[in-house]
């Protein structure tokens, strides 16, 4: 892992309709790490993804990244059947490479597109709806939209709710080869469902109660969790 | 031939035009699920047409400035008050009808209007009607084609659609005001309740079918011209209104269409 600081954290709250989500929120990612988030449900995470994606603003305090426009891949927490829209995969995951106004895809769009595709071995099932899909297909379907704009940091909201545990193993291998050319931020409820191979966690309810490696204690890191 | 008659001559130009128009439309407000808002809007344009005879002015041209204020404010109102837009768009639903009446209630002898708008009457359509029917078209074609990776983007995934920068309140803006010259350009032709099921029945279908948007609107277009234009031929056979027979034949080809794709699901399995 570099010393360079992708993305920095400095005393964030967020306020809404009067009741506090985040309080003082500080911490740092560097390039190449991968960082998990864990907390209760109701504990502010998918708030804090939100202020990082610049969908909400901070009520105080600043988010800042190493550059001004920093390339960010985002996996939502959404089953499949909530896209049930008449779009084939291939133009579903093209979507992601998406510039701005007036700019059509090109041929490294459609080069990289395909690239992905095959890095995640997705070509079967190109054909079916996206609502037909499989809960594991669809992750990775979603994780080829996050990825191939080629992102500096990812960020994984959830990515293993809806898959069984063998998919899971099968996800977390690919986001570790994926983790070699970016830093990764995966947010989840379930202590259980994080890789023993990720080091640093930050438990988060409401504020930081922990930051550092899970694996020199675990069972603090539960107490401070719940 | 019954084609020797200008008037038909002039209608089935205007609903091949109207076709063309709904197919795009309605494909993305299915796509956004904002049918019910459609709805609101259609209701609210009522209102506009209702001052327009009041005024003795055009009423499609009074229509236009009415429905994109009263319905601004009306969602404005519920922004502020945090009701939530479902509400709005049955106030906007109800008040837009209600005004449409009374103004065409102070107006003696204009009742019978209230059911050529409602339901339509393609048959009465003339030459400035297509041509602004026309000017519309062109503007939703020549928009829609060259946004459309966004205005697809936001129908997919809003959320994502914001965080890869695209512009969702300037896109948002103009697709309401598209629909909404949209719709009142064809409250004429097809009314406030056929403009409702004109803009979703045929996406409903064919949004089942393919995964492309080009197809979907092409195919849209197909079914709405051939709801239409036997609607047309229906009513001028059997002597009944267009706007219903429209509404009685694409229905009827939706549920068949739903019975067949259901039993295809039955025996595939």
């Amino acid at each position: 892992m570099s010393s360079k600081i992708i993305l920095e954290i400095k005393n964030l709250s967020f306020v809404l309709n009067g009741i506090t989500i985040l309080e003082d929120i500080s911490f740092r990612i560097m390039e190449n790490e991968l960082l998990s988030i864990i907390g209760p449900n109701g504990g502010g995470k998918t708030t804090l993804l939100k202020l990082i994606l610049g969908i909400y603003k901070p009520t105080k305090g600043s988010i800042n990244f190493l550059e001004e426009n920093l390339s960010i891949g985002y996996l939502p927490q959404k089953k499949s059947e909530f896209f049930d829209f008449p779009i084939s995969i291939y133009y579903f995951i093209l979507l992601g490479r998406y510039k701005k106004p007036f700019i059509d895809f090109n041929d490294d769009d459609h080069k990289k597109t395909k690239e992905v595709i095959q890095r995640l071995g997705i070509e079967n099932i190109l054909k079916k709806r996206l609502s037909t899909l499989s809960g594991g297909e669809f992750q990775k379907v979603l994780l080829a939209r996050s990825i191939v704009r080629d992102p500096e940091l990812l960020i994984l909201d959830e990515p293993t709710s809806f898959i069984d545990v063998k998919s899971q193993n099968e996800f977390y291998n690919l986001l570790f080869e994926l983790n070699e050319k970016m830093s990764i931020i995966l947010v989840t409820h379930d202590l259980g469902a994080i890789s023993t191979k990720i080091k640093r966690i930050i438990c988060l309810n409401k504020k930081i109660t922990f930051d550092g490696d899970i694996n020199t204690n675990r069972d603090f890191v539960m107490n401070k969790l719940y | 031939m019954i084609l020797q008659y200008k008037f038909l001559q002039l209608s089935i130009l205007a609903l091949f035009l109207y076709s063309i128009l709904s197919s795009i439309i309605g494909s993305f407000v299915v796509l956004r699920k904002m049918t019910y808002i459609s709805g609101g809007i259609s209701h609210a344009a009522f209102g506009g047409l209702g001052l327009g005879v009041f005024l003795s002015l055009n009423p499609i041209l009074t229509a236009i400035p009415f429905t994109l204020l009263f319905t601004s404010f009306l969602f404005f109102i519920g922004k502020k008050f945090r009701i939530e837009n479902d509400s709005i768009v049955s106030i906007i639903w109800s008040l837009g009808m209600s005004l449409g009446i009374i103004f065409l209630n102070f107006k003696k002898g204009y009742t019978g209007y209230l059911l050529g708008y409602l339901f339509g009457n393609v048959l009465s359509i003339n030459i400035f009607d297509i041509s602004l029917l026309f000017m519309v078209l062109v503007l939703t074609l020549l928009i829609f084609f060259i946004f459309i990776k966004e205005f697809l983007f936001l129908s997919l995934d809003y959320e994502y659609a914001k965080i890869v920068g695209i512009n969702s309140n300037l896109f948002d803006t103009i697709f309401y005001l598209l629909i909404t010259l949209g719709i009142i350009v064809m409250i004429k032709i097809s009314g406030v309740i056929v403009n409702i099921i004109f803009l979703t029945i045929a996406p409903l279908i064919t949004k089942e079918i393919f995964t492309n948007i080009y197809k979907i609107v092409l195919f849209n277009f197909i079914l709405n011209l051939f709801f239409s234009l036997t609607g047309l031929f229906i009513s001028y056979q059997f002597d009944l209104p267009t706007g219903p027979s429209i509404v009685l034949v694409s229905i009827t080809t939706f549920i068949i269409f739903k019975i067949y794709i259901n039993f295809m699901k039955v025996y595939e399995r």
